[in-house]
């Protein structure tokens, strides 16, 4: 199967007070049909970034796309007039956000909030489409009846349920996840993650799952790239990345999660910071924090490597697919 | 609802009596008698004391506190002006009408010109149309509302003579009057529009919305208007409670026979019952402005509606 969607050497920088903020720094990555990518890293890597250029609604200024393609079924969406772009928002792509507490208008009701989307993309009648946005209520495990009740009267696990089905309103083709469970508890992020799958599924939508919880991509990815300080260090299937974790950084990751089954062992946190992103370090950007650290890391950009096929990794001394457990 | 209106309602009446309370004794405790003030410098004592007892500023505080509550809020009564001699009540009916003209039409064009030059530069923020509006309203909050009726005057009756400089002789007369009270008022707006606007154009349910697909120009009307009202409306509110008051000095400026005016020549000459009366009014259009104000929250939020209404639970 061919790529569905496909990103190459995407560059964003973000310009304020005569800074400039390098917030991704030349990423590619490819989506299949139906297939999820799971894009995990810190907070400020970038992730929420690449998926609003993709969108096109990243605020201009302060936020500028320098190059790079995304490519949607070979269209190059960076070259789309602002009126065709309008089309593929929500209806050939769709986003839900990160904090279901402010993503809703809190004056409109939640049913006039996908309707919106509906008749935007579709020539529904009034009635048609509010029957339509009941539906998709339904979908999403809400009665129908609450269509006229306002976001202030819904939980934050129902409102995020809301935000789904407003993402969902018109079959995307492909869906933007942006950390959708990271503002709910435990318990409601398992039932949300259940539900995108099932709907993923059920309308055989590809998707970009952004968060930094490898537990979540673990459940719902097929593919995985880790990103850190703008650029992805590491990508491949879900067995790579989680079997065969490569790049310093991937392992510096799963060493910080507990291990379930050894007792008593310490966890292991990734010392340092994340750089500063007006001022990235010249070489590779983990450079400063990595162990393995060489004179050639701090004065070169390693390039992405295949490892294995689709085991893609950017370091100069890690050349074979690690394994989880005594890996260097 | 009718419930929370019902118990402002009778909230209003509370600040009424207490706006009747503190201006009576204010007014009471002013130095100089009212009666020989009156009277003139050549008049005798006798005179004096018995104009003293008809006006009623023989008796005690007590007493005289009374009887103008009573007057006042039991028989609706506001008394006659003591230079006059004419009723206050009706004084007002008349001059009314005039100080409204002014009051409303400026702040129409506030509410409408200030809004839309405010979104304007909030959606074109940090370009050069957003600093253009800026700089014009700073020019207009800064210039005083009397001296931009000087040099519209010079401008527009004494150069070109289009408009009459004073009076209310014609619709003519109220042109300038008007455009000179709501400068400030639109500049004050424009800036007040647009940092709300600023506050709810990077608001994540507005990427939401461009999420959808939706025109710019239809987020602005349906997503960010709505969200940036509330301080806009707190801002009008304020501004429609000082409409009845009128602007003393816009009506100085124009001799217009306005409230405003009627109140600083009462303030002026000792005329109590003028000042008592223009004081308990603006009191009262006040509560009305701002009870308006709140029910205006109500009908935008359904939040605020759900707080006014006990009934339902707020979650």
């Amino acid at each position: 199967m061919s790529d569905f969607l496909k990103v190459k050497d995407l560059e964003v920088i973000y310009t304020q007070a005569g800074r400039t903020v390098h917030a991704v720094n030349g990423v590619s990555l490819e989506v299949r049909k139906g297939h999820t990518l799971g894009l995990v890293g810190e907070t400020g890597a970038g992730k929420t970034t690449i998926a609003k250029a993709i969108l096109r609604i990243l605020p201009d200024p302060p936020a500028k796309i320098k190059r790079g393609e995304i490519l949607l079924d070979g269209e190059d969406l960076l070259k789309k007039p602002e009126s065709e772009m309008l089309q593929v928002r929500g209806g050939k792509i769709a986003m839900i956000f990160q904090d279901p507490m402010t993503a809703l208008n809190p004056l409109m009701t939640v049913g006039d909030q996908i309707l919106e989307v509906l008749t935007l993309h579709n020539d529904y009648d009034i009635k048609t489409g509010m029957k339509k946005a009941g539906e998709m209520l339904e979908t999403v495990g809400i009665p129908a009846e609450r269509y006229g009740e306002y976001p202030h009267q819904f939980s934050g696990g129902m409102k995020q349920r809301v935000v789904i089905a407003m993402a969902l309103a018109c079959n995307p083709e492909l869906l933007l996840a942006d950390e959708p469970t990271t503002a709910l508890d435990v318990t409601i992020q398992a039932q949300v993650l259940d539900l995108i799958n099932e709907l993923k599924e059920k309308f055989q939508t590809s998707m970009i799952l952004i968060t930094h919880d490898l537990g979540v991509i673990a459940q719902t990815c097929e593919n995985v790239a880790v990103i850190y300080a703008g650029s992805i260090v590491e990508s491949g299937t879900r067995e790579d990345i989680f079997d065969h974790p490569t790049h310093p950084y991937t392992i510096g990751l799963f060493e910080s999660l507990p291990n379930m089954t050894a007792e008593g062992e310490k966890l292991k946190p990734i010392a340092g910071m994340p750089p500063d992103p007006t001022d990235l370090p010249e070489g590779c950007a983990f450079a400063p924090r990595c162990p393995y650290a060489t004179e050639e890391c701090r004065r070169r950009k390693p390039e992405m490597k295949e490892l294995s096929p689709g085991h893609l990794c950017a370091c100069f001394n890690r050349n074979e697919p690690g394994t989880l457990k005594g890996g260097a | 609802m009718s419930r929370y209106i019902l118990k402002r309602i009778l909230g209003m009446i509370v600040i009424l009596w207490c706006a009747g309370l503190v201006i009576f004794t204010l007014t009471y405790l002013v130095p100089g008698d009212p009666a020989s003030l009156l009277l003139g410098k050549e008049a005798s004592q006798e005179t004096i004391e018995i104009k003293r007892h008809v006006m009623g500023l023989d008796k005690s505080f007590l007493g005289q506190l009374g009887s103008y509550m009573y007057n006042t809020f039991v028989r609706l009564d506001f008394g006659e002006s003591w230079v006059f001699s004419s009723s206050v009540i009706s004084e007002l009916g008349v001059r009314l009408p005039r100080t409204l003209i002014v009051g409303l039409a400026a702040m129409v064009l506030n509410v409408v010109f200030g809004t839309l030059l405010g979104i304007f530069a909030g959606t074109h923020e940090g370009r050069w149309q957003d600093s253009l509006v800026m700089i014009i309203a700073m020019v207009f909050v800064s210039a005083p509302d009397f001296f931009v009726a000087l040099l519209m005057i010079l401008l527009f009756s004494l150069k070109l003579n289009w408009l009459p400089a004073y009076g209310i002789d014609s619709w003519k007369c109220y042109v300038m009057p008007i455009l000179a009270s709501s400068f400030g008022g639109i500049a004050i707006n424009a800036r007040q529009a647009r940092s709300s606007m600023l506050e709810v154009i990077r608001a994540d349910f507005v990427t939401t919305a461009r999420s959808k697909g939706q025109k710019e120009g239809i987020i602005v009307r349906k997503h960010m208007l709505p969200n940036a009202m509330m301080p806009i409306i707190t801002g009008v509110g304020g501004g429609l409670a000082g409409v009845i008051a009128g602007s003393p000095v816009i009506e100085t400026v124009f001799s217009i026979p306005g409230v405003g005016a009627y109140l600083l020549s009462g303030v002026n000459q000792h005329d109590y019952p003028v000042v008592r009366a223009c004081v308990i009014f603006f009191a009262l259009f006040a509560s009305i402005a701002v009870l308006i104000m709140d029910l205006c929250y109500a009908f935008l939020d359904p939040r605020i509606k759900a707080q006014y209404s006990k009934g339902k639970k707020v979650k």
